[in-house]
């Protein structure tokens, strides 16, 4: 028989991780563990840390203390004499190459076209040849349903068709994790919706790992297999959406949900 | 009329020499600006400095002094430059200082958001600099560079100081021979004029050309 059940390495373990801007506590001491394949909606107001999180998994911040695993492997340290020191350059791209991101603002090239902005990181960081790379980034904009805007620069797309191509563009790297931090809360109220359901899509035809911060609760509700509420830095609470959404343990996730809800989803 | 025209042959000999100086200075400007602009953007402390020392000692002097400098007083060193190079040299030098402002300006002005758009696809910082943030940073140099090319033009003027003959010491000589101040000095002016004009239509000519995905239409 095979050994009993050893478990599988966490997506994430973050242990400690806490990062301060000057006297302002963004992140406290957080612990957070990930299954592979969970959707994790995160929720809360602003300034409560739910997008440095993010950023501090995607090494766009410094960590001020705590650790960082990504499939078993230190993110941005490495253990040296029974503790971490800073890794190397190197070995941080060695591990960050599982995370993927989606902004806010997109962030496309706007030198390079959908279909370039999607091709680039596999050619030049992967070293993908490029007939390939072409193939695969033409199959992506076919899935985020923009095959006909390839050659449309970004400035020449709407703010839905530019997330869109960026969701691809983050997927041509076939990441093992994709972060989507507030990617609708700069569309007009008309786009939400294409964004949205491009990311309901790939949960439902993909086991990738998502770590989703967002301020649509509806959509935080039913992509999610599990919900972070976050306040001042901390997890208040962590459980399944339908238990956050529908009947919430702590008093400051019920306050929450009240004043952006209102009478309900 | 005709004493008019029996001024342009040797006018535009000294022509020649005003392009011929920029034509090799005006490159070697914008090597010079590229490799100190982005030095004083290095980790390396010691390319920030040398960048520095670079781009402080030839804005910090007079163009006409560095020109002196190199012809009369390097020779003294041993280093003995014939006019024409020396002035190409002086004027690189001096214009890539300038460049050098832009460069740092150019890159620094493409937004932060780009970089992290780079680390988020696992890029290394000098993969970003090359293929995302420099190509964007390039568009928006040009119009300063068209700048500091027509500063360039003008300066070549100069080197009439260091016994080149160039568009400016035709000028002079014609002046001193002929004595007729009012058709030099309005033929010169124009010539400097018409060539400027020249180069501003080029700079615009390679701003559209190198603009992709910056000038276009909102087709959603």
């Amino acid at each position: 028989m095979l050994p009993a059940n050893i478990p599988p390495s966490p997506a994430l373990r973050l242990r400690g991780v806490s990062k301060a801007f000057g006297s302002l506590t963004i992140l406290d001491k957080l612990d957070l563990d990930v299954a592979p394949g969970e959707r994790i909606s995160i929720i809360g107001r602003s300034g409560s840390g739910k997008t440095t999180l993010l950023r501090v998994l995607m090494t766009l911040e410094k960590l001020d203390a705590g650790s960082i695993e990504v499939f078993g492997r230190y993110l941005g340290q490495r253990p040296e004499g029974g503790r971490l020191v800073p890794a190397t350059p190197e070995e941080t791209r060695a591990v960050r190459g599982d995370i993927g991101m989606v902004f806010q603002q997109f962030n496309l090239f706007p030198h390079r076209t959908a279909i370039e902005n999607v091709i680039e990181a596999p050619i030049h960081v992967k070293k993908m040849g490029s007939k390939e790379a072409r193939d695969m980034g033409m199959a992506l904009l076919c899935t985020v349903g923009l095959a006909d805007k390839a050659d449309h620069y970004p400035r020449q797309l709407s703010g839905g068709q530019q997330q869109r191509v960026a969701i691809a563009r983050a997927l041509a790297m076939q990441p093992r994790i994709i972060l989507f931090d507030e990617v609708t809360s700069a569309l007009d109220p008309e786009r939400v919706d294409e964004v949205l359901s491009v990311i309901q899509g790939l949960a439902q035809e993909s086991t990738i790992t998502m770590l989703i911060v967002t301020h649509e609760m509806r959509f935080a509700r039913d992509v999610a297999t599990r919900t972070i509420f976050m306040e001042e830095g901390l997890i208040v609470e962590d459980d399944a959406p339908a238990v956050i959404f529908g009947k919430p343990n702590k008093a400051r996730t019920q306050s929450f949900l009240q004043s952006v809800l209102g009478r309900g989803l | 009329m005709t004493a008019l025209l029996d001024l342009l042959p040797q006018l535009m000999k000294g022509l020649q020499t005003t392009l011929l100086v920029t034509a090799f200075a005006a490159p070697l400007a914008l090597v010079m600006a590229l490799a100190s602009g982005l030095a004083r953007l290095s980790p390396i402390k010691l390319l920030q400095w040398l960048a520095v020392i670079y781009v402080e000692l030839f804005r910090g002097t007079s163009l006409l002094v560095q020109l002196f400098y190199f012809f009369y007083v390097m020779p003294l060193f041993g280093l003995s430059l014939d006019p024409v190079t020396t002035g190409v040299l002086v004027l690189a030098l001096n214009t890539g200082a300038y460049g050098s402002e832009v460069v740092r300006a150019g890159i620094g002005s493409v937004p932060k958001s780009q970089r992290e758009a780079c680390i988020a696809l696992n890029m290394s910082p000098a993969m970003a600099l090359r293929r995302v943030i420099f190509p964007q940073a390039f568009v928006t140099m040009l119009p300063p560079f068209g700048n500091l090319l027509i500063e360039l033009l003008k300066a070549t003027s100069l080197l009439s100081l260091i016994t080149i003959f160039d568009l400016a010491f035709a000028g002079n000589t014609l002046f001193q021979t002929t004595g007729r101040t009012l058709e030099i000095y309005g033929l010169v002016l124009m010539i400097y004029f018409a060539t400027a004009m020249v180069l501003t239509l080029g700079m615009r000519w390679l701003e559209k050309r190198m603009g992709a995905g910056r000038d276009l239409e909102f087709r959603p």
